[in-house]
Protein backbone atom coordinates (compact mmCIF):
# COMPACT_ATOMS: atom_id res chain seq x y z
CA UNK A 1 0.00 0.00 0.00
CA UNK A 2 2.84 2.36 1.23
CA UNK A 3 4.22 1.62 -2.97
CA UNK A 4 1.00 2.62 -4.26
CA UNK A 5 1.06 6.00 -2.36
CA UNK A 6 4.71 6.47 -3.18
CA UNK A 7 3.93 5.91 -6.41
CA UNK A 8 1.43 8.25 -6.74
CA UNK A 9 2.78 11.11 -4.86
CA UNK A 10 5.67 10.85 -7.28
CA UNK A 11 3.57 10.64 -10.31
CA UNK A 12 2.04 13.82 -9.44
CA UNK A 13 5.39 15.12 -8.84
CA UNK A 14 6.34 15.02 -12.01
CA UNK A 15 3.15 15.58 -13.52
CA UNK A 16 3.43 18.98 -11.68
CA UNK A 17 6.74 19.77 -12.95
CA UNK A 18 6.18 19.03 -16.22
CA UNK A 19 2.98 21.12 -16.11
CA UNK A 20 4.63 24.10 -14.64
CA UNK A 21 7.46 23.92 -17.71
CA UNK A 22 5.01 23.80 -20.29
CA UNK A 23 3.10 26.77 -19.36
CA UNK A 24 5.95 28.68 -18.24
CA UNK A 25 7.45 28.19 -21.41
CA UNK A 26 4.19 28.56 -23.69
CA UNK A 27 3.70 31.68 -21.64
CA UNK A 28 7.38 33.32 -22.21
CA UNK A 29 6.98 32.69 -26.32
CA UNK A 30 3.57 33.23 -26.60
CA UNK A 31 1.21 34.34 -23.54
CA UNK A 32 3.35 36.95 -21.44
CA UNK A 33 -0.05 38.18 -20.10
CA UNK A 34 -0.85 34.41 -17.96
CA UNK A 35 -0.48 35.23 -14.55
CA UNK A 36 0.79 33.95 -12.39
CA UNK A 37 3.42 32.83 -15.57
CA UNK A 38 3.60 36.99 -16.59
CA UNK A 39 6.69 38.56 -15.59
CA UNK A 40 8.36 42.06 -16.03
CA UNK A 41 7.61 43.81 -19.90
CA UNK A 42 11.21 45.98 -18.95
CA UNK A 43 10.51 48.98 -21.81
CA UNK A 44 10.06 46.03 -24.32
CA UNK A 45 9.47 48.74 -27.04
CA UNK A 46 11.53 51.37 -29.06
CA UNK A 47 11.57 54.78 -27.76
CA UNK A 48 11.60 57.00 -31.44
CA UNK A 49 11.07 60.48 -29.79
CA UNK A 50 13.69 61.93 -28.36
CA UNK A 51 11.16 63.41 -25.84
CA UNK A 52 9.31 61.69 -22.65
CA UNK A 53 6.66 63.31 -20.72
CA UNK A 54 5.05 62.66 -17.62
CA UNK A 55 1.71 63.58 -16.08
CA UNK A 56 2.28 64.06 -11.94
CA UNK A 57 -0.91 65.23 -10.37
CA UNK A 58 0.10 67.99 -7.48
CA UNK A 59 -2.58 68.63 -4.56
CA UNK A 60 -2.47 71.87 -2.97
CA UNK A 61 -3.75 71.77 0.61
CA UNK A 62 -5.25 74.63 3.14
CA UNK A 63 -2.68 74.96 4.78
CA UNK A 64 -0.10 75.86 1.54
CA UNK A 65 1.19 72.48 1.42
CA UNK A 66 1.55 70.49 -1.67
CA UNK A 67 1.22 66.51 -2.14
CA UNK A 68 1.62 64.89 -4.82
CA UNK A 69 0.49 61.32 -5.09
CA UNK A 70 4.06 59.26 -6.51
CA UNK A 71 4.85 57.73 -3.45
CA UNK A 72 1.99 58.45 -1.51
CA UNK A 73 -0.77 56.35 -3.48
CA UNK A 74 1.37 54.75 -6.60
CA UNK A 75 -1.37 52.30 -7.30
CA UNK A 76 -3.77 55.12 -8.27
CA UNK A 77 -0.57 57.96 -9.78
CA UNK A 78 0.50 55.38 -12.49
CA UNK A 79 -2.92 54.06 -13.95
CA UNK A 80 -3.79 57.86 -14.00
CA UNK A 81 -0.43 59.23 -16.08
CA UNK A 82 -1.40 56.56 -18.68
CA UNK A 83 -4.63 58.14 -18.83
CA UNK A 84 -3.39 61.57 -19.02
CA UNK A 85 -1.15 60.80 -21.97
CA UNK A 86 -4.90 59.65 -24.20
CA UNK A 87 -6.34 63.19 -22.90
CA UNK A 88 -3.26 65.37 -24.09
CA UNK A 89 -2.15 63.51 -27.38
CA UNK A 90 0.65 64.44 -28.90
CA UNK A 91 -0.71 66.11 -32.11
CA UNK A 92 -4.18 68.01 -31.83
CA UNK A 93 -6.24 69.32 -28.79
CA UNK A 94 -6.54 67.87 -25.63
CA UNK A 95 -9.89 66.18 -24.30
CA UNK A 96 -10.57 68.75 -21.46
CA UNK A 97 -13.72 67.42 -19.84
CA UNK A 98 -12.58 63.63 -19.83
CA UNK A 99 -9.33 65.10 -17.90
CA UNK A 100 -11.55 66.59 -15.58
CA UNK A 101 -13.86 64.31 -15.33
CA UNK A 102 -10.94 61.68 -14.63
CA UNK A 103 -9.39 64.50 -12.42
CA UNK A 104 -12.47 64.20 -9.80
CA UNK A 105 -13.04 60.74 -9.57
CA UNK A 106 -8.97 60.63 -8.68
CA UNK A 107 -9.25 63.33 -5.92
CA UNK A 108 -12.46 61.04 -4.04
CA UNK A 109 -10.52 57.73 -4.52
CA UNK A 110 -7.19 59.39 -3.41
CA UNK A 111 -8.94 61.30 -0.40
CA UNK A 112 -9.94 57.52 0.57
CA UNK A 113 -6.39 56.72 0.33
CA UNK A 114 -4.55 59.82 2.17
CA UNK A 115 -7.39 61.40 4.49
CA UNK A 116 -5.98 64.95 4.41
CA UNK A 117 -6.53 64.83 0.21
CA UNK A 118 -9.76 65.43 1.34
CA UNK A 119 -9.47 68.62 2.28
CA UNK A 120 -7.53 69.96 -0.99
CA UNK A 121 -8.16 73.47 -1.70
CA UNK A 122 -7.10 72.43 -5.52
CA UNK A 123 -5.78 69.98 -7.30
CA UNK A 124 -3.64 70.31 -10.79
CA UNK A 125 -1.87 68.12 -13.44
CA UNK A 126 1.57 69.24 -14.11
CA UNK A 127 2.50 68.03 -17.48
CA UNK A 128 6.81 67.52 -16.93
CA UNK A 129 8.56 67.21 -20.33
CA UNK A 130 12.46 66.25 -20.61
CA UNK A 131 14.18 66.18 -24.71
CA UNK A 132 16.90 65.67 -25.26
CA UNK A 133 18.36 67.91 -27.77
CA UNK A 134 20.74 67.20 -30.78
CA UNK A 135 23.63 68.51 -29.03
CA UNK A 136 22.83 65.67 -26.40
CA UNK A 137 22.22 67.90 -23.75
CA UNK A 138 18.82 67.03 -21.45
CA UNK A 139 16.35 70.09 -21.59
CA UNK A 140 12.92 69.80 -19.04
CA UNK A 141 10.08 71.86 -18.41
CA UNK A 142 7.43 71.55 -16.39
CA UNK A 143 3.53 73.16 -17.37
CA UNK A 144 0.16 73.00 -15.30
CA UNK A 145 -2.12 72.04 -17.62
CA UNK A 146 -5.39 71.71 -15.58
CA UNK A 147 -6.29 73.20 -12.53
CA UNK A 148 -9.29 72.22 -10.59
CA UNK A 149 -11.01 74.36 -7.62
CA UNK A 150 -11.89 71.63 -5.25
CA UNK A 151 -13.86 73.82 -3.17
CA UNK A 152 -15.61 75.40 -6.13
CA UNK A 153 -16.45 71.52 -6.99
CA UNK A 154 -17.55 70.43 -3.36
CA UNK A 155 -20.02 73.25 -3.56
CA UNK A 156 -22.00 71.45 -7.12
CA UNK B 1 25.46 16.34 -1.70
CA UNK B 2 22.36 14.63 -3.07
CA UNK B 3 19.21 16.53 -4.80
CA UNK B 4 17.31 15.84 -1.70
CA UNK B 5 19.39 17.47 0.64
CA UNK B 6 19.84 20.52 -1.74
CA UNK B 7 16.12 20.68 -2.24
CA UNK B 8 15.52 20.61 1.69
CA UNK B 9 18.23 23.54 1.55
CA UNK B 10 17.31 25.76 -0.55
CA UNK B 11 13.06 25.28 0.40
CA UNK B 12 14.35 26.61 3.69
CA UNK B 13 16.10 29.00 2.86
CA UNK B 14 13.43 30.36 0.09
CA UNK B 15 10.63 30.03 2.63
CA UNK B 16 12.12 31.99 5.29
CA UNK B 17 12.93 34.83 2.88
CA UNK B 18 9.23 34.92 1.40
CA UNK B 19 7.61 34.74 4.57
CA UNK B 20 9.48 38.10 5.87
CA UNK B 21 8.60 39.24 2.06
CA UNK B 22 4.99 38.66 3.13
CA UNK B 23 5.13 40.45 6.65
CA UNK B 24 7.08 43.47 6.14
CA UNK B 25 4.94 45.16 3.90
CA UNK B 26 1.48 43.52 5.54
CA UNK B 27 0.41 46.49 7.52
CA UNK B 28 0.59 48.90 4.96
CA UNK B 29 -1.07 46.72 2.26
CA UNK B 30 -3.87 45.71 4.78
CA UNK B 31 -4.62 50.08 5.21
CA UNK B 32 -4.79 49.96 1.62
CA UNK B 33 -7.03 47.15 1.00
CA UNK B 34 -9.17 48.98 4.31
CA UNK B 35 -9.80 52.44 2.49
CA UNK B 36 -9.96 51.71 -0.89
CA UNK B 37 -11.84 48.25 -0.74
CA UNK B 38 -9.84 46.49 -2.25
CA UNK B 39 -8.18 45.28 -5.78
CA UNK B 40 -11.03 46.83 -8.56
CA UNK B 41 -9.37 44.59 -11.33
CA UNK B 42 -9.51 40.69 -10.83
CA UNK B 43 -6.39 38.94 -11.47
CA UNK B 44 -7.16 35.61 -13.60
CA UNK B 45 -4.89 32.72 -14.00
CA UNK B 46 -3.91 31.16 -17.15
CA UNK B 47 -5.79 34.60 -18.16
CA UNK B 48 -8.97 32.48 -18.01
CA UNK B 49 -9.86 31.99 -14.17
CA UNK B 50 -10.58 34.95 -11.67
CA UNK B 51 -9.23 34.73 -8.37
CA UNK B 52 -11.71 35.47 -6.24
CA UNK B 53 -11.80 38.93 -4.58
CA UNK B 54 -12.51 39.26 -1.27
CA UNK B 55 -11.78 43.02 -0.43
CA UNK B 56 -11.27 43.23 3.37
CA UNK B 57 -8.74 43.91 4.96
CA UNK B 58 -9.84 40.89 7.60
CA UNK B 59 -9.33 37.99 5.08
CA UNK B 60 -6.34 39.54 3.74
CA UNK B 61 -4.74 39.57 6.68
CA UNK B 62 -5.67 36.24 7.47
CA UNK B 63 -4.64 35.35 4.04
CA UNK B 64 -1.07 37.15 4.55
CA UNK B 65 -1.01 35.29 8.33
CA UNK B 66 -1.62 31.78 6.68
CA UNK B 67 0.88 32.07 3.94
CA UNK B 68 3.52 33.54 6.51
CA UNK B 69 2.75 30.90 9.12
CA UNK B 70 3.16 27.99 6.38
CA UNK B 71 6.25 29.52 5.24
CA UNK B 72 7.53 29.55 8.53
CA UNK B 73 6.32 25.66 9.63
CA UNK B 74 8.05 25.14 5.57
CA UNK B 75 11.22 26.50 6.75
CA UNK B 76 11.76 24.52 10.02
CA UNK B 77 9.17 21.75 10.47
CA UNK B 78 8.99 18.40 8.95
CA UNK B 79 5.95 18.33 7.48
CA UNK B 80 7.07 20.99 4.74
CA UNK B 81 5.96 19.38 1.21
CA UNK B 82 2.44 20.13 2.61
CA UNK B 83 2.98 23.37 4.00
CA UNK B 84 4.57 24.75 0.54
CA UNK B 85 2.02 23.49 -1.58
CA UNK B 86 -0.73 25.11 0.87
CA UNK B 87 1.62 28.13 0.78
CA UNK B 88 1.78 28.58 -2.91
CA UNK B 89 -1.86 28.09 -3.09
CA UNK B 90 -3.11 30.46 -0.60
CA UNK B 91 -0.27 33.02 -2.25
CA UNK B 92 -1.80 33.31 -4.99
CA UNK B 93 -5.20 34.31 -2.99
CA UNK B 94 -3.02 36.61 -1.08
CA UNK B 95 -1.59 38.69 -3.95
CA UNK B 96 -4.63 38.81 -5.40
CA UNK B 97 -6.01 40.80 -3.15
CA UNK B 98 -3.21 43.54 -2.86
CA UNK B 99 -2.62 43.02 -7.15
CA UNK B 100 -2.71 46.54 -7.83
CA UNK B 101 -0.25 47.32 -5.44
CA UNK B 102 3.03 48.57 -7.95
CA UNK B 103 5.24 46.24 -4.97
CA UNK B 104 3.18 43.22 -5.65
CA UNK B 105 2.22 43.93 -9.42
CA UNK B 106 3.87 41.02 -11.73
CA UNK B 107 6.69 40.76 -9.32
CA UNK B 108 5.52 37.71 -7.00
CA UNK B 109 4.20 35.73 -9.58
CA UNK B 110 7.15 32.74 -9.56
CA UNK B 111 6.30 32.55 -5.92
CA UNK B 112 3.58 30.07 -6.12
CA UNK B 113 5.14 28.09 -8.85
CA UNK B 114 8.09 27.36 -7.12
CA UNK B 115 6.59 26.36 -3.86
CA UNK B 116 4.21 24.13 -5.64
CA UNK B 117 6.93 22.54 -7.63
CA UNK B 118 9.47 22.34 -4.55
CA UNK B 119 6.14 21.00 -2.02
CA UNK B 120 5.21 18.04 -4.61
CA UNK B 121 8.51 16.71 -4.52
CA UNK B 122 8.83 17.07 -0.92
CA UNK B 123 5.52 15.48 -0.02
CA UNK B 124 7.57 12.06 -1.53
CA UNK B 125 8.91 10.16 1.29
CA UNK B 126 12.52 10.73 1.64
CA UNK B 127 13.49 7.35 0.29
CA UNK B 128 11.91 7.71 -3.30
CA UNK B 129 12.49 11.49 -3.56
CA UNK B 130 15.80 11.82 -5.13
CA UNK B 131 15.03 11.69 -8.53
CA UNK B 132 11.50 13.35 -7.99
CA UNK B 133 14.61 16.38 -6.06
CA UNK B 134 16.41 16.65 -9.37
CA UNK B 135 13.66 17.23 -11.48
CA UNK B 136 11.69 20.02 -8.64
CA UNK B 137 15.56 21.82 -8.79
CA UNK B 138 15.80 21.38 -12.54
CA UNK B 139 12.19 23.11 -12.77
CA UNK B 140 12.64 25.64 -10.00
CA UNK B 141 15.46 26.66 -12.25
CA UNK B 142 13.77 26.47 -15.22
CA UNK B 143 11.14 29.26 -13.89
CA UNK B 144 13.68 31.75 -12.86
CA UNK B 145 15.47 31.48 -16.48
CA UNK B 146 12.21 31.95 -18.56
CA UNK B 147 11.46 35.22 -16.57
CA UNK B 148 14.37 36.79 -17.59
CA UNK B 149 14.78 34.58 -21.41
CA UNK B 150 10.61 35.87 -21.65
CA UNK B 151 11.67 39.70 -21.46
CA UNK B 152 14.75 39.67 -23.49
CA UNK B 153 12.70 37.63 -25.99
CA UNK B 154 10.21 40.32 -26.11
CA UNK B 155 12.72 42.69 -26.92
CA UNK B 156 14.25 41.12 -29.77
CA UNK B 157 10.27 40.26 -31.29
CA UNK B 158 9.29 44.08 -30.86
CA UNK B 159 12.60 46.03 -31.77
CA UNK B 160 15.64 43.06 -32.35
CA UNK B 161 19.06 43.17 -31.48
CA UNK B 162 18.63 47.07 -32.14
CA UNK B 163 17.29 47.28 -28.49
CA UNK B 164 20.60 46.74 -27.09
CA UNK B 165 21.96 49.99 -28.93
CA UNK B 166 19.01 52.29 -28.76
CA UNK B 167 18.05 55.36 -27.40
CA UNK B 168 15.24 53.17 -24.83
CA UNK B 169 16.81 53.04 -21.63
CA UNK B 170 17.93 56.71 -21.70
CA UNK B 171 14.12 57.51 -22.51
CA UNK B 172 12.93 55.40 -19.67
CA UNK B 173 15.49 56.93 -17.36
CA UNK B 174 14.18 59.85 -18.26
CA UNK B 175 10.54 58.93 -17.75
CA UNK B 176 11.64 57.56 -14.63
CA UNK B 177 13.55 60.70 -13.39
CA UNK B 178 9.91 62.86 -14.15
CA UNK B 179 7.79 60.39 -12.29
CA UNK B 180 9.78 60.20 -9.30
CA UNK B 181 11.50 63.69 -8.90
CA UNK B 182 15.20 61.32 -9.00
CA UNK B 183 18.77 62.54 -9.37
CA UNK B 184 20.34 58.79 -10.09
CA UNK B 185 18.37 57.97 -13.30
CA UNK B 186 18.93 61.78 -14.81
CA UNK B 187 22.57 61.79 -13.92
CA UNK B 188 22.66 58.13 -16.21
CA UNK B 189 20.59 59.39 -18.66
CA UNK B 190 23.42 62.42 -19.29
CA UNK B 191 25.81 59.28 -20.76
CA UNK B 192 24.20 58.01 -23.43
CA UNK B 193 27.26 56.05 -24.42
CA UNK B 194 26.94 54.08 -20.49
CA UNK B 195 22.74 53.69 -21.38
CA UNK B 196 24.05 51.79 -24.94
CA UNK B 197 26.25 49.84 -22.62
CA UNK B 198 23.98 48.89 -20.16
CA UNK B 199 21.02 48.22 -22.22
CA UNK B 200 22.92 45.30 -24.53
CA UNK B 201 24.69 43.76 -21.51
CA UNK B 202 20.46 43.47 -20.21
CA UNK B 203 19.73 42.21 -23.20
CA UNK B 204 22.46 39.56 -23.19
CA UNK B 205 21.80 38.96 -19.60
CA UNK B 206 18.43 38.17 -20.22
CA UNK B 207 18.84 36.29 -22.97
CA UNK B 208 21.72 34.03 -21.86
CA UNK B 209 20.87 33.63 -18.41
CA UNK B 210 19.56 29.83 -19.15
CA UNK B 211 23.61 28.66 -19.44
CA UNK B 212 23.44 28.79 -15.74
CA UNK B 213 21.32 26.02 -16.29
CA UNK B 214 23.87 22.96 -18.48
CA UNK B 215 26.77 25.49 -16.67
CA UNK B 216 26.46 25.49 -13.18
CA UNK B 217 29.90 27.40 -12.84
CA UNK B 218 28.87 30.23 -14.82
CA UNK B 219 26.99 31.54 -11.69
CA UNK B 220 29.89 33.07 -10.69
CA UNK B 221 29.22 35.50 -12.82
CA UNK B 222 25.55 35.65 -13.96
CA UNK B 223 24.59 35.38 -10.15
CA UNK B 224 26.10 38.98 -9.29
CA UNK B 225 25.23 39.96 -12.59
CA UNK B 226 21.75 39.24 -11.78
CA UNK B 227 22.07 41.01 -8.38
CA UNK B 228 23.68 43.99 -10.64
CA UNK B 229 20.93 44.28 -12.67
CA UNK B 230 18.14 44.15 -9.77
CA UNK B 231 20.06 46.35 -7.84
CA UNK B 232 19.90 48.86 -10.97
CA UNK B 233 16.69 48.60 -11.52
CA UNK B 234 15.49 48.96 -7.62
CA UNK B 235 18.22 52.42 -7.43
CA UNK B 236 17.16 54.01 -10.40
CA UNK B 237 13.16 52.79 -11.47
CA UNK B 238 12.44 52.27 -7.79
CA UNK B 239 10.85 48.54 -9.66
CA UNK B 240 11.73 45.87 -7.11
CA UNK B 241 11.50 42.54 -8.56
CA UNK B 242 14.62 41.53 -6.25
CA UNK B 243 12.39 40.86 -3.22
CA UNK B 244 10.86 37.97 -4.84
CA UNK B 245 13.32 36.70 -7.33
CA UNK B 246 16.31 36.74 -5.63
CA UNK B 247 15.74 34.46 -3.35
CA UNK B 248 15.17 32.05 -6.54
CA UNK B 249 19.24 32.37 -6.91
CA UNK B 250 19.92 30.48 -4.13
CA UNK B 251 18.82 27.00 -6.66
CA UNK B 252 21.67 28.12 -8.27
CA UNK B 253 24.36 27.87 -5.90
CA UNK B 254 25.06 25.15 -4.59
CA UNK B 255 23.01 22.58 -7.17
Amino acid sequence: MDHVATAILVGLAYAAHGAVVGLALLAAVRRRDWWPFSHYPMFAGRAEARAVRFFGVRFRLRDGRQRGLTGLADALADPFQRRCVIFWPEEGAPDLNSARTALLALWREAGALVPELREASAVEIVQRTARVATSGEIRQEEAIVLTLDLAAEAQR
Amino acid sequence: MSATATLDWFARIYAAWIALAVVVPLPRQLAWVRRRGGARETPQLLGRWPVPRIGRAATTLLAGALVASLLVVMSGASAMGAAAVLAGGVAVFFFAQVIELPEVRRKPGTVPLILGVAGTALLVPIAAREPVAVSALLTIKVIVALVYFSSGLVKLRNVGWAWGTSDTLQMTLLRYHLRNAAAAPLWLARRPAWCRVGASSVLVFELTFWLLIPFPALAWIYLPAGIAFHAGTAVLMRIHYWIYLVPAYWVFVRC
